[in-house]
């Protein structure tokens, strides 16, 4: 995307000060929205290229330091898990479990779309779904009942395998599952307290990695294409 | 630490030297020429943070010489 003109982001910044102004003026809950848009706006937009006001160094240091802080976050989080679930022996707060396994799955799939292909990264999360899902509804006892239970998911690993030799259909077939997931298990319109795991832990993800599949290229494969050569 | 956070493999550079070559060019005005932050011309010179190779290929521009005049491996002589 093209970078916004300084007078365009000058212009977006006033009106967007005003709204906040009138929001926070009429004490309305969605000021904190608003707070929360400012604080996400400036790095969301520079992520999609829209705000170009970093340098590479620049870039590169806020990119480390916002790692820092994520392992930061991310070890708190599981520390508090750790500690409210064995220590104490009780259930860990929902909000933290949703913090942990969301962000660690975006992380995860971050890494897979940016650093390979979107066949592969489609393929690799196909195999953590399938996988930790799996061993999820086999953390209650091997059986025959939860195995049948878990059978959803061994045809997720399953499809995960046979997409490297047919990867759309594949992908149609999980990209299908997660329709069914979303339907079968999820309640619209979503309430905070509703069961957010599944719409976001299972749902979209098996959505997504059907998507990446059936979207998949293959541009890492040396043999996909031949190297030009220019005879002098 | 400081410098294997950003520096993967170390390469030195004579980007201070060159400006100062250069009619004592500042970091500043280093940086305009390039379009960069002066943080970044100092990073650099201070070995903190290795350049792209197109921030590698402007500095070398500016000062008129060749990228390998500015920016050395560890263990080779600059120039050479």
């Amino acid at each position: 995307m093209k970078p916004l003109s300084t007078k365009t982001l000058i212009i977006a910044g006033i009106i967007y000060a005003a709204v906040v102004v009138l929001l926070a003026i009429t004490v309305s809950p969605r000021f904190y929205l608003a707070l929360i848009a400012i604080a996400f706006a400036r790095p969301a937009l520079r992520e999609v290229g829209v705000l170009a006001d970093r340098d590479e160094w620049l870039s590169l240091v806020s990119y480390r330091s916002s790692h820092f802080a994520f392992l930061v976050a991310m070890l708190i989080a599981g520390l508090i898990f750790l500690y409210t679930g064995f220590v104490e022996g009780g259930e860990p707060p929902y909000e933290v479990s949703l913090i942990l396994l969301i962000t660690l799955f975006v992380k995860f799939a971050a890494l897979q779309l940016m650093g390979r292909t979107r066949e592969r990264a489609g393929r690799a999360i196909a195999w953590l779904m399938g996988g930790a899902w799996l061993l999820f509804a086999l953390g209650y006892g091997f059986s025959w009942g939860t195995l049948i239970g878990g059978s959803p998911f061994i045809a997720i690993l399953i499809c995960a395998f046979l997409s490297r030799r047919w990867p759309r259909v594949a992908g149609i077939v999980i990209a299908l599952g997660g329709v069914a997931t979303l339907i079968a298990f999820v309640d619209f319109p979503l309430e905070y307290h509703d069961d957010l795991i599944v719409p976001f832990l299972l749902s979209l993800p098996i959505m997504l990695s059907g998507a990446l599949l059936i979207l998949g290229d293959r541009e890492d494969d040396d043999e996909a294409e031949p190297v030009p050569v220019v005879e002098h | 630490m400081r410098e294997a956070v950003f520096v993967r493999e170390k390469v030195g550079n004579r980007v201070r030297t060159l400006r100062f070559l250069r009619e004592e060019m500042t970091q500043e005005e280093l940086a305009n020429k390039v379009g960069v932050a002066r943080q970044t011309i100092i990073a650099i010179e201070k070995g903190k943070y290795n350049p792209s190779v197109a921030l590698a290929i402007k500095i070398a521009r500016v000062f008129g010489v060749s990228v390998e005049e500015v920016f050395t491996l560890a263990g080779d002589e600059a120039g050479s």
